[in-house]
């Protein structure tokens, strides 16, 4: 861990307001798009956390995940870790002190390794690069006891390539990587999209273990419902930018309240002969378009879509445990204007 | 009655490389004998790396090196009943078929369409050469009806693909593999990595499109919630081999085979959140693999006999066919 976690705020990570607007077209043409907005959450110190973001692609997800990473920073709004803002981070020695505590998984383990590098070879760059000054042994050594946490061991990876691995140890091995500085959060951008479904089990348990043993957060970002349910605490909702419904994952995957949730429910497939509808319906999927729309982003295909959603973007409010960004809910009376 | 449409008969093939004097050879498939009926959807299941895409390959008559058979045979049947040997028929052959008897859905179907042609001119590309004597006015009028029966208006026709939305994209692929009328469609993962929305969207249209037009679709997928929703009939491959084959249900209610039954277990369902088991140690390597079971070595229940007898498929009384010695 940093050396600044010792004291602090009870958050860990706290996102508020956090909003991201790119470019799109020349000077004075252009249209802007706003990736995110107005995203808050937080993750605690002392409850590791499994907190899951669930989008289609195009959504957002990995925008907010570069966020957290620190790749990008927010236009708007803040991104605390251990209640310092990343807007205040200037320095080698800081930016690496953030770095060890939020480190990334990636989503295509063939891709994650030089494949011209031994695997072993790039886990011992990552010791060294954390641990300036200690020794070769002492690098070798936390090597091993990254891999000894993922179920793999140096003799099993040590001088092979990363041909020589199957997908399920070179995802692992990454998994290896990203726990080598001590992190408190992991950042698992679709982890196990490119993967079996077989392999995609050992891979969320994984995750489970690393929560469990050595008490870091996980932000899993997918869009596989069934695997976000099986291990997740907590869920967010992304649609265009917007968390649109965010609560206890239990609770909104079973129930879900806003109607792009409900859209995301009903599509996932059950894993049972006949278990869910496949009758053909009109097109419902929408492009990036949905970014332009003024108002409530999924006022287009929404089947409860009201003459106001058209106009005004809805608030987030409170309903059953959750937050929501639905007029069905309410929040037509706020007075403060949302943008 | 329903009837035979493409049969495989003890395939045996295997990708052989000479290299400085060295010779290799992976054996990816594996005595697979397999009969794929008309109007059905016929559902391969399997990992990455067990071969299933090679099996597909054969099975639309695709055999080029370093790709070689070395017995066996995959059979088409035609409408009136002719017999044709795919893995033998001259190029002409297999020209007429392609397309007008077999066609394909692509993996990532979402971006096989060529980004600076119009969708007109991919179904001209692709499609025109295929459809007999038509002149390319009534191809075109033929292109509009079967859009519109995909709920596609004729202005897709003039757009280029990065104007369409994803599940537009999907419906024009699809639209691309049916519009000959084939009577068999492979489709090799064809919804992987989508989103959830436009996954339910494709298979739906896929479905009815199927029903429709009467036709099979061999549907290739490592994810079994596809399969139960989609497949009339599985098989289960594993390493090159075909472990387990039965109708839908019966391998989702009594799976007879220790892998089929791992893969049926390990299913993460909403409103479920007890822990799933996963298989130890890693898929084999096909250049040397283990004798006996190909299965053996990662088997929660291997007896010693299954080290070095290799088993077949035999009837279980779960209704399926299991190619295990401890399966009943």
């Amino acid at each position: 861990m940093g050396e600044d976690s010792v004291s602090g705020p009870a958050e860990l990570l706290s996102v508020r307001g956090a909003k991201k607007v790119f470019r799109l077209g020349g000077i004075l043409s252009g249209t802007e798009i706003i990736a995110v907005n107005q995203i808050s959450f937080s993750l605690l110190r002392n409850t590791p956390d499994i907190f899951s973001i669930i989008g289609e692609s195009g959504s957002g997800k990995t925008t907010l995940a570069r966020m957290i990473l620190r790749l990008l920073l927010p236009d708007a709004g803040t991104i605390e870790l251990n209640g310092k803002d990343v807007h205040s981070i200037r320095g080698r020695q800081a930016i690496l002190r953030y770095m060890r505590n939020v480190q990334p998984i990636f989503q295509n383990p063939f891709e994650t390794f030089n494949p011209l590098d031994r695997v072993d070879q790039f886990l011992n760059e990552t010791a060294r690069n954390y641990y300036r000054g200690e020794s070769k042994q002492q690098a070798r050594e936390r090597v091993e006891l990254a891999l000894n946490a993922v179920g793999l061991s140096l003799s099993e990876v040590g001088g092979r390539y990363p041909h020589e691995l199957s997908g399920g140890q070179l995802q692992r091995a990454s998994i290896a990587r990203a726990i080598i500085p001590g992190p408190s959060i992991l950042v698992a951008d679709e982890p196990v999209s490119m993967v079996d479904a077989s392999l995609r089990m050992s891979i969320v348990n994984l995750f489970q273990d690393l929560k469990n043993q050595l008490g870091t957060s996980i932000i899993y970002i997918t869009h596989d419902l069934a695997t976000a349910y099986y291990i997740s605490d907590r869920i967010a909702i992304i649609h265009k930018g917007y968390f649109v419904e965010q609560g206890d994952t239990g609770q909104i995957l079973t129930v879900p309240r806003h109607p792009y949730t409900k859209l995301l429910v009903e599509s996932a497939l059950d894993p049972k002969p006949g278990g869910t509808s496949l009758a053909d319906s009109e097109a419902v999927a929408k492009g990036d378009e949905e970014y332009l729309a003024t108002g409530c982003k999924f006022a287009a295909r929404c089947p409860h879509v009201m003459d106001l959603c058209r106009r005004k973007a809805p608030p987030p409010v409170t309903v059953a445990g959750r937050q929501v960004r639905c007029f069905l809910y309410g929040g037509n009376d706020a007075r403060e204007g949302d943008h | 009655m329903t009837t035979e449409v493409l049969r495989t008969n003890a395939l045996r093939a295997s990708y052989v490389t000479h290299l400085y004097g060295m010779d290799r050879e992976v054996r990816v498939v594996e005595d697979v004998s397999l009969s794929m009926r008309r109007n059905e959807v016929f559902g391969i299941a399997g990992e990455s790396g067990c071969g299933k895409t090679t099996l597909l390959k054969l099975v639309a008559g695709f055999c080029r090196p370093p790709l070689f058979v070395q017995s066996g045979s995959v059979e088409f049947v035609g409408e009136r009943g002719n017999v044709l040997s795919l893995l033998e028929a001259s190029p002409d052959e297999l020209y007429g078929i392609r397309w007008r008897q077999i066609s394909y859905i692509m993996q990532g179907s979402m971006n096989v369409l060529n980004p600076v042609r119009k969708v007109y001119k991919s179904f001209l590309d692709f499609a025109y050469p295929h459809m007999g004597r038509m002149t390319e006015r009534e191809f075109r009028m033929v292109v509009i009806d079967h859009l519109g029966k995909l709920r596609l208006g004729r202005e897709v026709l003039n757009s280029f693909p990065h104007e369409l939305s994803g599940g537009m994209r999907q419906r024009v692929t699809i639209g691309l593999a049916t519009i000959c009328k084939p009577s068999i469609i492979i489709a090799d993962e064809p919804t992987t990595a989508l989103d959830v929305v436009i996954q339910r969207e494709t298979l739906g249209l896929m479905k009815r499109i199927q029903e429709e037009l009467s036709l099979t679709i061999v549907l290739v997928t490592h994810d079994l919630a596809v399969h139960a929703n989609m497949a009339d009939r599985i098989a289960i491959m594993y390493a090159g081999t075909i472990v387990e084959e039965g109708l839908t249900t019966d391998i989702f209610e009594q799976p007879a085979h220790p892998y089929t039954r791992h893969l049926i277990g390990s299913l993460p369902r909403i409103g479920d959140k007890e822990r799933r088991g996963f298989l130890k140690g890693a898929p084999p390597n096909l250049a040397a693999p283990p004798s006996g079971c190909r299965f053996h070595p990662r088997c929660p229940i291997a007896v010693p006999q299954c080290a070095v007898e290799v088993p077949t498929l035999k009837p279980c009384a779960g209704g399926t066919k299991a190619a295990c010695f401890l399966a009943e």
